[in-house]
Parts: C-alpha cells; structure tokens; sequence
C-alpha cells in the first residue's frame, strides 16, 4: 500500500503502468507526474484535516480506474503496432462475445492483423520470407522430381498389373530372353492377359531433306494391347502384322509426327521412308506412351526370323505382360518359377541355371534412382529443418521484442491460448507467403533439374509443378509454420506479466529463452553437418571417380554413331564396305591422327556378352564362367583411343575377310582365362562352333561406367558380324569438335542417307557416364551449402542477441578489469560450444545416416574420417566467424552505459 | 439511455480539449491543477477522470497544442507545468468561436440560455 512519501507513490504507480511498457525517460516522466498528482491530492486532503487513511483513500479516488488510464495511454503512448495490438484484441473481445460465427471473422482479423505486422517490419519479413522460399523451395523441387519419377503412376491403365519377365541368369541377375522361351511362358502360363515381346532398332528417316535418326522399336503386335495403350490417330497393331509380307506398317509418337510431319492429320494411311523401305502409317500414340523409354519415336512390329524361331540360346528380346485382373506380383511369379524348373529340365543344354524373374513396370523404372532421390529427399528435409529453426529464431527474437503488445494484450483479457493463436496465425501466415515464394524457387529449380538430370532420370521429362507439388507445398507450409511458431508462441504466451515488469527494459531475457534459442542454433549447426559429411562424401567419391583410370586417353577424340539400315546393308560385308569406305575418308582428312570404329564405346551401360572356351582346358559348366564383352572394333580404335598394344599385333587387312578367325583379347581376358599369362597364338571358342585364334592383348577399359571392374573382353574384326551400328572414333590433332562437319559430310559422301548422331567428344563420354554422380553430388552440395549458409545466420543471431543479452554482465566485467581480448574470448568461447555440441550431435547423426547412401559412394566408407574431420573443422571455421562481429560488438561496450542499461 | 451518454462523451470529449486550453492560456498549470480548477469552476458539474486527464495532455502536448515542462519551484517538489503554445492559440479561437456558434444556435432553437437576450 501507498504510504505518504512520494517514493511510495511512485512505487505505487510504476507497477499499474508497467504492463503498458513503456520503458525509457517516458515512462519514468508520466509516473513521475501521474504520482506527483496523487501526492498533491493526498496533501490537500490531510491539509482539510482528514486523517492518513482518509487522505489516502481520497488520493487514490482520483485514479479510480486504472484499467481506463492504461488504454487511454497505450492510445496515447504507444507506436502504431502496439496499437495494432490493442485493436485486433478489441477485434477479438467483440468476436468472442458474438461466439459462432465469429471464429472466421476473428481469423480474418489475426490475419490482417499479421499481414501489418510483417509490413511493419520489413527487414525481419524479407529475412524469413527469404529462408522459408529456399528450404520450402528446395523441398517442393526435390519432391517435384520425386512426384514425376517415383510417385506418379506410369500413364497407363492400372499400370501396378504391367510386369517386365526375364530369364533369370545363372551368375545371378537377369537377361533377356528367347524366342522358343517367350513361345513356352505365352503357351504354358496363364497369369497373364498377355506377354509382349519388343528390341530397340534404330530407324533412318528423311526430315527437311536431311537423313535424321529416329528410335524404334520393333514390337509385337499385342504390345499396345498389354500397355493398355489407345491411339490418338489411326489404329494400333493387329494381329498377324508381325508376319512376313505385312509388317510394313509403323505406329509414331505424337513427339515424331509433330517434329517430322507437321501433326498432319492425314497422315494415317499414308506411306513413309523408313530406313530405305516404304512403311504406312497406321496409328499415332498420344505423347504419354513413352514405352519402352521416353525416347522411343516410332513402333514397327517384331517379326521373328526362322533362325530366332529356332535358336533358345539366343537372347535378344525385352518382354512387357500385365497380369490378370486378381493376379498378384507373387502368384505370377510363382506359376512362371514353374514353367522356368520345367524348360531347364527340358532343355538343360541351354536352360541350367536359368529361370524366370518378373519386375514391376514401374519398380523398374526408378530403382537405380530411387535411393538417390530418397537422400535428395531428406537433405532437403534438412535444410528445411534449418531453415524453419531460423525462422523460430527469428520469431522468438521479435516475440521477446513484442512482449509489450503480449503484456498489453493479457491485461486487455488475451488468455493463453489466444496468444498462441494469433502467434501462431502469423507464422502461418509467414511460412504460407514463403512457401508462395518457395514455389516460384521451385519451379526455376525444376527447369534446371529437368535439364541436368535429363540423361538420368527415366521420366525427368515429367518432372513439372503439379497438383501434388502445390498440395505438397501448401501441408509443408502449414508444417513449417506450426513447427517455427510454435516455441516461440509458447514461450512468450507463458511469459510471467509480473516477470516482464521486473525485467523493464531488458525484455525477453530469461533464461528459459536464451536457452532454446542456443539449443536451436545447435541443432541447426548438427543438421548443417549431417549435410555436410553427406555432400563431402559424395565429392570425395566423385573426385575418386575422375581418378579411375579409364584405359583410354579422350584427349582430343571425336565420337559419333552410325546405324546402317538392314534394308540397304543386310550383310556384314555390305556394312563392312560402308565403315571401311568412311574409315579411308576420314583417316585421310587434314587434322586426323588416327579413326577406327567399335560397335559400343567404353562406359556404356549396357553391352553384349557371352562367355568363352579356351582350346585345350575342359569346358566349364554354363553359368559357372565369367562373362566376356563381345565387341567389333577396327585396328584404328585402339589407336584413336590411345588403349596400348601389350603383345602381338592389333586387326590386319587380312583379318577383315569374312573367312578369318583372328581376335584381339583384352589384358583382364588373359589374366582370367590364361594362368601362364600366354594368350597369342592360343584357341578359344566364343559363342559360336569356331575356333578364334588371339593375335593380339590390349590394355583394360572400364566397359560398364567407372565404379564397374574392367571385364575380359574379346574384339572381333568390325567386319565379322553386321552389328546394328558403329560408333567413328577420330583422334584429331587439335580440338575435336572442329573435326565434326568434316567426318559428316565424309559420312554423307559415302551414303548420303545415312544419318550421325550423338556427336561427343570422348571426354564428353566420360562425363555423361558419372552425370549421375556429378548431379548427386551438385545437388547435395547445394543443400548443404543453404544448410551452412542457414546455420551460420542462426548462430550469428543466437550470438548476437546473447551479447545484447549480457550487455550488463559484459559492462560488469570490464569494469572489474577485463581486457577487450578477454571479452572477444568470452563470446566466441560461448559461440564455438554451442557449435561444438551441435557438430557432435551432428556427427553421430551423420554416422548412422550415410549408412543409407553407401549405394552412392565410390571409393569412401560413409564413416570416412577424413571427411568428417574436414567439414567440422570447414563449419567451426564459419561458425567462429560468424561469432565474431557480436563479439567484437562486444568489446565496444562502454561499462558504464552499460551499468546504467536497466 | 445509451444515446444520451454518447452525447455527454461526446461533448465532453469536444469541450475537454478547449477547457484545458483555456486554463493554460495566461498561465502555465500542473495537472493536479488543471483537474481541480476544472472541477470547482465548474461547481462539479465538469469533473475529469485523472484516467481522461493526462492522457488527453499528453495527446495535445503531441499535436502541439500545449507545452509540458518541468519545473522546480525553490521549496517545492518538481512539477510539469503546461502553457498554451502559438499553435494551442489559434485552436483554441477556432474552438471558442465553434462553442459559442453553437451555443448560439442552440439558444435560437431551444432557448437554453437563462439571461434575456438582446436579439
């Protein structure tokens, strides 16, 4: 109670007003005034005679209402947002008093209310809408990839009933499979509604004059039956098209009909030069069938020679079958087990060891990528993460600062949960803009995603905001909003009224907050890490890579495909004449040191295969020896391609002629089949009822990508077989992309209707085959350049506000003696354990998550020590910078300001 | 019923401004002050919530109108004395002239006034 002194007045009068917040000179000048009234009237009274109690009494009747004095100041006193506080809770008392209804309207208030608030505070607003676009950007990309490739269905009627079948392989893995054993699962099993059977074939096709290459595929003719596929022009296959006399019939993409043909709608019915033969046009498919890949432009139908009739051993076709309706993926592959144990003990010459494998469609399609995007994934979630514990940061800073409009708010009759909701309401609405934001950062993401992940992804050509992206995007906004505003809602909304008038001015110190501000800057620097080692193994691996020795020397090499139509070069010697013809040509341009040919350049996926007997050692059991690559190549191959002669000699004139049975053997070959080292002169037997005498031994290459061990590998001369295509490969003496228009037109001079295509440098080669790993590694160093880059503001503001925090303390301390240097120490000691403790946490974390990208890594273990220390050391080093400026902030702090900061 | 105190807020809210000038027009005054020349001039008629008083103080000295300041007087406690400024002036003319409109007004519709007129 009041007591006569004008202290006590003052007393009395500071804590009624306090929960307005005034702080500064201003308050202390209306308190002083409002008390110096009441100690006039207290004054008056006892001058009147009245007693001490009476007097009091009497003085305080002039304030009967404290609760009208505080409102009519806050009118008065208050800037424009804490004014805005009052209104909206006036908004609310009104809106709770009408009940029903109102919740809508008062959501309608809390959202104005916050759209000012974050107009008022522009800087703050364009700190958090920035972080949140980035973090909801990045997820809404990642997830837009994963959306177009893991997610959405493959755009076919119930295509979770589309399976692939294999014959399954004896040294494990699948192949494909045969005539006479398609012929036997088509008779034999009844899971199906039916198998078809397709072989990618390469088309030459007239455009503007110009011979193009186009991608077929030979199918037979219930392939759009088990698709599911209707067409938009014309008619798909019928059966008996794929008999002799009737398979010149040709089904296009709608991407060819529009490229080549101008979507000329008469075009069904017509006929079209296709690889030196006249085809017609039956049907257009519309762009979603994409099957087998979506590089496919044109189906013709698959018409089985008598030799493919009769031969089981040889397997040269890719299979698609969709279930019965009622058919499960276990049932069907059960029945086709069977049918697999039954053809091996039929036929155990050429069927032990194998079965039958079937895959999902649309397993298949993503399974190489789907550990890949499933990290992507959760980095993202990551710096999401981070960027949300900025953005709670950044609220629990303006929170401490609003903590005048939260104490106005409870004495105007806010209760707690009405706080929480209008904090809440506003970091929704923060994170409802960024995520707006963010979907614009998403959608120039995913243009360049598209793009570099073209060669990659199977359906990158999908990957677009849909639907689901938005949907995505708006549940991860919500998410975001909930998961910022939460703490810093609570936090506030709890906060003592008593508590805040204690603290005056210093508003926001407890040490409740200060303590989840630091435990959130610690967990944005252990997510930063965990992306940290993740990218850091991913370059590690990738440098790892762009190390392996390739066996090849791609300076200066020329790369370029030709396929001859099998209309105009049906046998291997007509073939062999084109490629020799062109070799001639183009060795003899100025600027050319060496051209040769190979019907696959190292590094592909894919390759033919087969296995080998060696003269004089007993044949092993099939399945029991390792593969060999076939290949066809020219002597100038190895040439262009700098792969060394180890012993004899490379391909001869002589070897061309049909009749020869010289091979060249790679150094793996021999190590693998010869003990003795010895291979020249020796007898081996590859596929064929021929001995094949090794004239020569060349260096290793890495057929299959360079995470892939070299295999043995035999070259055939390129005359010996016709292969379905050639690649020229041209060492020239300067830069080989100046070569190009030459070797085509000398192309061209040989047959003007042969196309070239995939026109690449040999390094070019190199680096398309680990573009994957390339765009891993890009995208994860991205994430966590962000993740970084987030932390790294989140301590700068923990450290700041902690120095701003402790300005009294610090002003302690220098007043006793401390040196500039010793506060500089105090603060980034305080800095790096935050750090510390978050690059621990961060570290054990990693350490159980890089386990799930093994599949990614190359040449490093996920516990790699090396790169842990690293990027501890590279974030304590940004961490310690960061801590620097508040700390030399710091230093400047004069004592005794300081002491006079309350 | 609510009518009518909306009015008397009204003209209270109206008149408050021009009292309180009119008090510190030839000589600066405390709050203290303000509230109880207001009151006994006014016979009690006219009695400021101190809640409405330094608000509406504190809202003019903003605009302009008055100017607070303290003042120590020798044996006296310090005190913040407020006096009408150039600009409080002319406010309180154009208010006066206002009121007495008004009154005048009033007077020819309803007869209020308890003094024969001239008119």
């Amino acid at each position: 109670m009041p007591e006569g002194a004008k202290g006590e007045w003052v007393r009395f009068v500071r804590v009624r007003l306090a929960p307005l917040g005034l702080g500064g000179t201003r308050e202390a000048e209306i308190v002083e005034e409002l008390a110096e009234h009441l100690e006039a009237a207290y004054e008056d009274a006892l001058a009147l005679g009245r007693s001490e109690d009476e007097a009091r009494h009497e003085a305080l009747a002039q304030f009967p209402d404290w609760r009208l004095l505080e409102c009519e100041l806050s009118r008065t006193e208050h800037t424009a947002v804490t004014r805005l506080a009052a209104r909206a809770e006036g908004a609310f008392s009104h809106a709770s008093r009408n009940g029903g209804g109102a919740v809508l309207e008062q959501l309608f208030k809390d959202l104005g209310y916050g759209f000012r608030m974050l107009r008022r505070r522009p800087g703050f607003t364009a700190v958090a809408l920035l972080t949140l676009a980035l973090g909801i950007g990045a997820n809404s990309a990642i997830f837009s990839v994963v959306n177009a490739v893991l997610l959405r269905p493959l755009p076919y009627p119930e295509p979770e009933r589309l399976v692939s079948v294999y014959e399954s392989l004896p040294q494990g893995g699948t192949g494909s499979v045969s005539v006479p054993n398609l012929m036997d699962w088509r008779a034999q099993s009844d899971v199906f509604t039916g198998i078809a059977a397709y072989q990618y074939g390469d088309f030459n096709l007239q455009e503007q004059q110009q011979p193009v290459r186009a991608v077929g595929v030979y199918v037979s003719p219930n392939f759009f039956d088990v698709l599911g596929a209707t067409p938009e022009a014309g008619r798909a296959f019928l059966e008996g098209e794929d008999t002799d006399g009737r398979q010149r019939v040709v089904v296009l993409s709608d991407k060819l009909w529009r490229r080549a043909y101008g979507a000329d709608a008469g075009l069904v019915g017509r006929d079209i030069p296709l690889g030196g033969e006249k085809y017609t046009v039956v049907g257009v498919m519309p762009p979603s069938v994409q099957f087998p890949s979506p590089s496919v432009e044109l189906w013709v139908p698959l018409v089985f020679s008598d030799a493919q009739r009769a031969s089981r051993g040889q397997h040269a076709f890719n299979t698609v079958a969709r279930l019965k309706p009622g058919v499960s993926l276990e049932q069907a592959q059960e029945q086709m087990s069977t049918i697999g144990r039954i053809l091996e003990q039929q036929y155990p010459a050429q069927q032990e060891g194998r079965g039958v494998t079937l895959n999902l469609v649309q397993e298949e399609a993503v399974q190489y990528v789907r550990p890949a995007l499933l990290i992507l994934l959760g980095a993202v979630g990551f710096v999401l993460l981070i960027a949300c514990t900025n953005v709670a940061n950044l609220l629990l800073a303006r929170a401490a600062a609003r903590r005048k409009e939260v104490a106005i708010r409870s004495a105007l009759g806010a209760g707690r949960w009405r706080l929480v909701r209008q904090f809440l309401t506003e970091s929704v609405l923060l994170s409802f803009l960024g995520g707006a934001a963010g979907l614009v950062v998403a959608s120039w993401a995913v243009r360049a995603l598209s793009t570099l992940a073209a060669s990659y992804l199977a359906r990158a050509g999908e990957v677009s905001l849909d639907w689901r992206v938005v949907a995505f995007t708006t549940a991860l906004s919500v998410i975001t909003g909930v998961v910022a505003g939460l703490a810093p809602a609570l936090h506030v909304s709890r906060a003592d009224v008593q508590e805040t008038l204690k603290e005056s001015g210093n508003a926001g110190s407890s040490a409740r907050g200060t303590w989840m501000r630091s435990g959130l800057a610690v967990a944005e620097v252990a997510s930063a890490l965990v992306l940290l080692v993740g990218a850091g193994l991913l370059v590690k691996s990738f440098v790892r890579l762009q190390s392996v020795e390739t066996g090849v020397r791609p300076e200066n090499v020329l790369t370029m495909r030709v396929s001859l139509p099998a209309a105009r070069y049906d046998t291997a010697q007509k073939a062999g004449l084109f490629y020799r013809e062109v070799l001639e040509r183009v060795s003899a341009l100025p600027g050319v040191e060496a051209a040769g040919v190979i019907n696959l350049l190292p590094l592909q996926r894919y390759g033919t295969n087969g296995e080998i007997q060696v003269e004089g050692h007993d044949p092993l059991p099939p399945g029991r020896v390792p593969l060999t690559e076939y290949r066809l190549a020219s002597a100038g191959y190895f040439k262009a391609l700098g792969i060394p002669l180890l012993s004899g000699r490379l391909f001869e004139p002589g070897d061309e002629r049909d009749t020869a049975r010289n091979v060249v053997v790679s150094q793996t070959l021999v190590r693998t089949f010869f003990p003795d080292g010895v291979a020249v002169g020796k007898r081996i037997k590859a596929g064929g009822p021929d001995w094949l005498t090794v004239v020569g031994v060349v260096g290793d290459v890495r057929q299959s990508g360079l995470t892939q061990p070299s295999r043995p590998e035999l070259f055939f001369p390129y005359t010996a077989y016709r292969g379905d295509g050639m690649t020229l490969v041209v060492k020239g003496a300067g830069d080989p992309a100046d070569l190009t228009a030459a070797v085509r037109k000398e192309v061209q001079a040989v047959d003007p209707n042969q196309p070239v295509y995939n026109v690449r440098t040999m390094q070019e080669v190199i680096d398309l085959s680990i573009s994957n790993s390339r765009l891993n590694m890009t995208l994860l160093s991205i994430f966590a350049g962000l993740a970084t880059l987030l932390a790294v503001v989140g301590i700068y503001s923990v450290m700041s506000y902690l120095v701003t925090q402790h300005t009294r303390e610090i002003g302690i301390r220098m007043a006793l003696g401390a040196s500039p240097s010793n506060i500089l120490r105090l603060v980034i000691g305080q800095g790096l354990l935050l750090t510390a403790a978050g690059i621990g946490l961060g570290a054990l974390a990693a350490f159980g998550l890089t386990r799930l990208m093994s599949s990614l890594l190359y040449g490093v273990a996920g516990t790699d020590p090396a790169t842990y220390v690293l990027v501890s050391a590279l974030l304590l080093l940004v961490a310690l910078a960061a801590c620097y400026i508040p700390a030399r902030r710091a230093t400047k702090v004069d004592p005794l300001v300081a002491l006079r900061y309350e | 019923m609510s009518d009518s105190r909306i009015l008397d807020r009204e003209l209270k809210k109206g008149s408050a401004e021009m009292l309180i000038m009119a008090l510190v027009e030839d000589r600066a005054r405390h709050g203290y002050e303000i509230a109880k020349l207001i009151g006994d001039r006014s016979e009690g008629v006219l009695q400021f919530h101190t809640a409405s008083l330094y608000p509406l103080l504190y809202r003019m000295e903003k605009r302009g109108w008055i100017k607070g300041q303290w003042v120590e007087k020798a044996g006296q406690r310090r005190r913040r004395y407020y006096r009408l400024t150039a600009a409080g002036q002319k406010v309180l003319a154009a208010q006066r002239n206002t009121w007495q409109e008004f009154f005048a007004a009033l007077d020819r519709v309803a007869r209020i006034t308890t003094e024969p007129g001239d008119a």
